[in-house]
This record gives structure tokens, sequence and C-alpha cells, in this order.
């Protein structure tokens, strides 16, 4: 009996859960595939009645709406694709060769090091974000990929380094001795026993700073004007800005946003997991 | 031997002169930058003005409430998205059907990006067709529609749900991964003394979850510190500066106001506040039990 009253109980929780998790998602959903008629409406259209793809529409096309203009959702997501993927990479090269450094090759001031890019990695962006810009502005690199994308190695390569470091130290260093006595070099050693056995973290790692790097706002806000660099989380915060906000089109935005990281997150669910675990449990 | 030297160092030093031009180099020109006037639209009346941009700060209003404003978002939403995740992580450890979905769901709102949850959130908020007000009042909660983010304690607060419904997952996950990794024979022993649900709680789980505890809540601490996009998004500081955090007033600062030299400043005494946290809580929580390089 008292089995099944804690049995009962672990479902209502678990019901609770799908209900606070699902409700807001469900409902950013529905106000983007609703008419207007039905969005402005008291009480509200819970479900909608006559469902349309409009906003979408106008989204990827771009022009103005009802309340000024719409970014360009289409060229939006092709900048934060494309800035997300060569700053991931970028970072990825520099990582695996610094973490494998890290892990096997340094004993001294490996320590040092790794305190240092923890406590790096703590520094608000706000503290970075007035010399970075001025940077940029320097370099002439205002409103273009190569901006965002040297921007954003700040954040992500400490991060990376740190992964990338982890899951090096996991390979047993019999492996490496062995190697070495067969008078294999470093960097020998490195690509033909090493790397091969670390290609789960590099997936794991490269996820990681691609979601990082979509989910950024703050840099993309300061560093982009135009459509040449916007990323998508600055397209739907322009939303925000208008004196009436349109909140269907806003919700199609948000959603846009959205989707491409819960793919993500739902496919590659057990390295995001994994890459949450060993971040937090060692950095 | 000499080869392999020069292998490791070809290998660190690239990473290192990235992390260098991207990270040490803005943080040293943040730090100079606050002790000078400048201003980005009246360049010739740059100077150097020693601790003036910091004494000016200590003594503006705005900055002890900015202050304020973020110590109760930090403090509040930390505080509850660790209650909320420390049960959700004992919940999903449990032996039941729905776990492995809901193990996948917890990662959703994670994923969800911080701009899109804040849009998401301001339409539920909203006072004229949101769905809060909507459902509180066919429930009959509420007899006329509430203004949630017009009052600055309200709008503080929405912003804090908005932000927990989002991160309250992160402890779920990081715990629940340290729940799994305790051997069952822990809670055997406590079960044959006859241990109930609390005193398992706070004399097996709580001490042998301490290390992972500490480092999310570090983790997340210098998060929500740091919290600028969904402030942002779903209210600009406002009403009434009532959620003007600290990061949204360097940006306000800096890039509205455009003084730099000020803007520098406060983000100096940022940083220095989150690193002496992140030292108070790795000390107090973690001891020796945890070797950060292990």
């Amino acid at each position: 009996m008292h089995k099944k009253a804690k049995r009962i109980w672990l479902y209502v929780a678990g019901i609770i859960i799908c209900i606070v998790i699902l409700a807001p998602i469900y409902w950013m959903f529905v106000s983007a595939i609703s008419p207007k008629v039905e969005l402005l409406s008291t009480p509200p259209h819970w479900f909608p009645e006559n469902p349309t793809i409009e906003n979408f529409k106008k989204l990827i096309t771009g022009g103005s709406g009802t309340s000024g203009e719409i970014p360009n959702f289409a060229k939006a997501l092709l900048n934060s694709t494309g800035i997300a993927l060569i700053a991931g990479f970028i970072s990825l090269v520099l990582a695996t060769f610094a973490g494998y450094a890290l892990a096997k090759q340094f004993k001294r001031f490996k320590k040092a090091y790794l305190n240092l890019i923890v406590t790096l990695r703590m520094f608000p962006e706000v503290a970075l974000a007035l010399s970075l810009y001025l940077i940029i502005t320097k370099l002439g690199l205002m409103n273009t990929w190569w901006g965002l994308i040297i921007v954003y190695t700040s954040f992500i390569l400490p991060y990376s380094i740190w992964m990338m470091y982890g899951y090096f130290l996991t390979i047993p260093n019999e492996l490496d001795e062995v190697s070495k006595i067969d008078g294999a070099s470093t960097i020998k050693s490195f690509f033909k026993i090493d790397l091969p056995l670390v290609l789960p973290g590099l997936s794991t790692t490269f996820i990681f700073t691609f979601l990082m790097c979509w989910d950024e706002f703050f840099y993309g806000l300061i560093l982009t004007s135009d459509m040449r660099a916007k990323t998508i989380t600055v397209a739907v915060s322009e939303f925000t800005t208008r004196h009436l906000i349109d909140y269907s089109m806003m919700m199609a935005g948000g959603l846009v946003a959205t989707i491409p990281p819960l793919i993500i997150a739902a496919i590659f669910q057990k390295y995001i997991i994994q890459g949450m675990t060993s971040g937090a449990v060692k950095g | 031997m000499k080869k392999k030297n020069m292998t490791r160092w070809a290998m660190i030093i690239p990473a290192t002169v990235v992390l260098a031009f991207v990270l040490l180099y803005p943080i040293g020109n943040t730090i100079w930058l606050s002790f000078r006037r400048e201003h980005l639209l009246r360049p010739t009346m740059n100077a150097f003005v020693g601790f003036q941009n910091y004494s000016y700060i200590l003594q503006s209003s705005d900055f002890l409430q900015s202050l304020k404003v973020t110590a109760y978002f930090t403090g509040v939403s930390v505080f509850i998205e660790f209650v909320i995740g420390l049960f959700t992580a004992i919940l999903l450890n449990q032996d039941f059907k729905m776990k492995a979905f809901l193990r996948v769901l917890v990662v959703l709102p994670w994923a969800i990006p911080t701009v899109a949850n804040g849009v998401m959130w301001q339409w539920i908020f909203d006072t004229n067709y949101g769905a809060l007000n909507g459902l509180l009042s066919q429930l009959g909660l509420i007899s006329e529609y509430v203004n949630w983010l017009g009052t600055p304690f309200g709008a503080l607060n929405s912003v804090i749900i908005a932000d927990i419904w989002k991160n309250c997952w992160f402890f779920t996950i990081v715990l629940l991964g340290a729940l799994q990794a305790i051997p069952k024979n822990y809670y055997e022993a406590a079960y044959v003394d006859g241990a109930g649900f609390w005193k398992k709680l706070f004399k097996v789980t709580l001490p042998l979850l301490k290390p992972a505890i500490a480092i999310s809540l570090v983790l997340r601490i210098s998060e929500a510190f740091k919290a600028f996009d969904i402030i942002y998004i779903m209210t600009k500081g406002g009403p009434a500066n009532g959620t003007q955090v600290l990061s949204y007033y360097v940006y306000h600062t800096a890039f509205e106001s455009l003084r730099m030299g000020r803007g520098a400043a406060i983000s100096t005494v940022v940083t220095a506040l989150i690193l002496i946290i992140a030292i108070i809580f790795t000390n107090v929580l973690m001891r020796e039990e945890v070797d950060l390089s292990a």
C-alpha cells in the first residue's frame, strides 16, 4: 500500500513537470500560428481555430509588418549558423592541441593555466565588451562575421580547452608510454593514439559551443547594426524595441530561433547531459 | 627530448595567444579605461582621471540600486532553481516509467535561447492578452487583469520566474548525474536504520552531493550575477530602474550614454564582486574535497 501511494506521487510530480515545461512552449507555438484576431481576444484562444503560417512566410521574406520593418530571418539564420560553426571549429582545433598538451605534456604550470581558464570563464561579458567593441571598431570588423567570430572565441575557447583537457585526461598514460617506446614522436602519437579516442569528446564540445554561440545576444547587439552579420537573437530582440509590439510575429520569430537548438538538444541529448555534468562537475 | 619540448609548446601557444588577445588584453584594457574619462563622441575630452570614476559610482544611488536588484535577482532565482533542481533530480533518480521521457524533457528549456525565452514570457505576462491573466481569470483566481511587468517589484519577480523556468533544469541534470554516482548501499544502510525521506536527504544525499552542489551553485550564481539578455528583452531595466541589474547598468552607461570610462569602472567592480563570490563559495563549500585540476 505504501509502495503504491509513493508510485502515484511519482507520476503526479512527473505530470506537473511535463505541464510546467510544455505549457509555455505550447503557448509560444500556438501564438505563432494564430491569426491576430484570435491572439488578441479575451479569454485567450487556447486552441487555434484557423491556424496559419503567414507569420513564418513574412519572417523569411522580410519586408514591413504592421509595426515596422521585419528583420530578414533567413539571413539572420544563415549568420548565426555560419558564425557558430566557424567560431566553434576554430576553438575546437586550438583547444584540442592545447588540451592535449596540458593533459599529457605539461606537469608544472598546468595547474596555474587551468585555474586561469576557470577564472576567465567567470568574467562578465560586460567587462570585456567595452574593450572588444573598441578593438573590433579599430580592426574595421563591425557588422562582419569575423568580428563576431573573434569575439565569440573569448567565451568558447576557455570552455573548449577545459573540456578537451578533461577528455584527454581519461586516456590512460600507459597508451602514450607504449607509443613512445615504439619511437613515435609526440605529434604522431597524438594523431594515432589520442585523437581517435577523444572523438566523442570533440562532438560534445562542438555541439556545446554551437549552442553557446547560437544563444549569444549581448555581443551581437553591440557589434552589429545591419543584416550583414546580425544574428538570430538580435533579430528576435528587435521586436521588443518597437513602440507597438506585434506579438504574433514576435512569437514566430522566437520559435524560429528556438527550433534549431531544440532539435539539436533532442537528438544529442546524451552528449549534452554529458557535457553539462562533466563541465560542471569538473569545472 | 628537445623535440618533444618544442612540440608541446607549438601545441599550446596558438590557443594561448588567442586567449591573450580576446580575454587578457580586453580585461586589462577595461581596467585601464576605468581610470580615464572616455566619451565616445567627445574624444578630445578624454583624460586620465585616477579614481574619479570609482568615487562617482560608489556614491551614485543608481549603482547601489543596481547592486540591490542584482543581489535580489541572483539570490532568489538561484535559490529557487537549486531547490527545484534538487527535488526534480531526486524524482528522476527514482524507478518509474516516465523517467526516460522526463530526462529528455528537462534538457529542452535549457536549449531555448535566452532571448526567445524572454519574448515568450513577456507575451505570457502581457497585461491585456497574456496567457497568465487569461488563465488566472478563467480559473476565477483574479477578478481583473494584473499588469505583471508594470511595477518595479512585480517586473523583477516576473523576470525571475522566466529565469527559473529556463535554468532550474541545469541543477536537475547536474545533480542527477551526481546522484547516479552514489552507491545504492549507502541508502540501504539508511533504510535499515529506518531513516525517513528528510533524514536520508540531509544525512546521506546532501553531504555526498556537496562537490556537485558547490560547483553548480558557483556556475549559476556567476551566470545570474551577470544576467543581461533576459532583462534587455523583458523590461529594458524598467520600470523606474526596478530591474536594472548591474550588467544592464553598464550597458546603459557605456553604450547608451557613451561614457566608456565610467562603464569600465562599473564592469571592474562587477568582475571583482563575481570573483569574490566565486572564491568564497569554492572555499566554504568545497574545501579540499575537489581538486579543480583532477
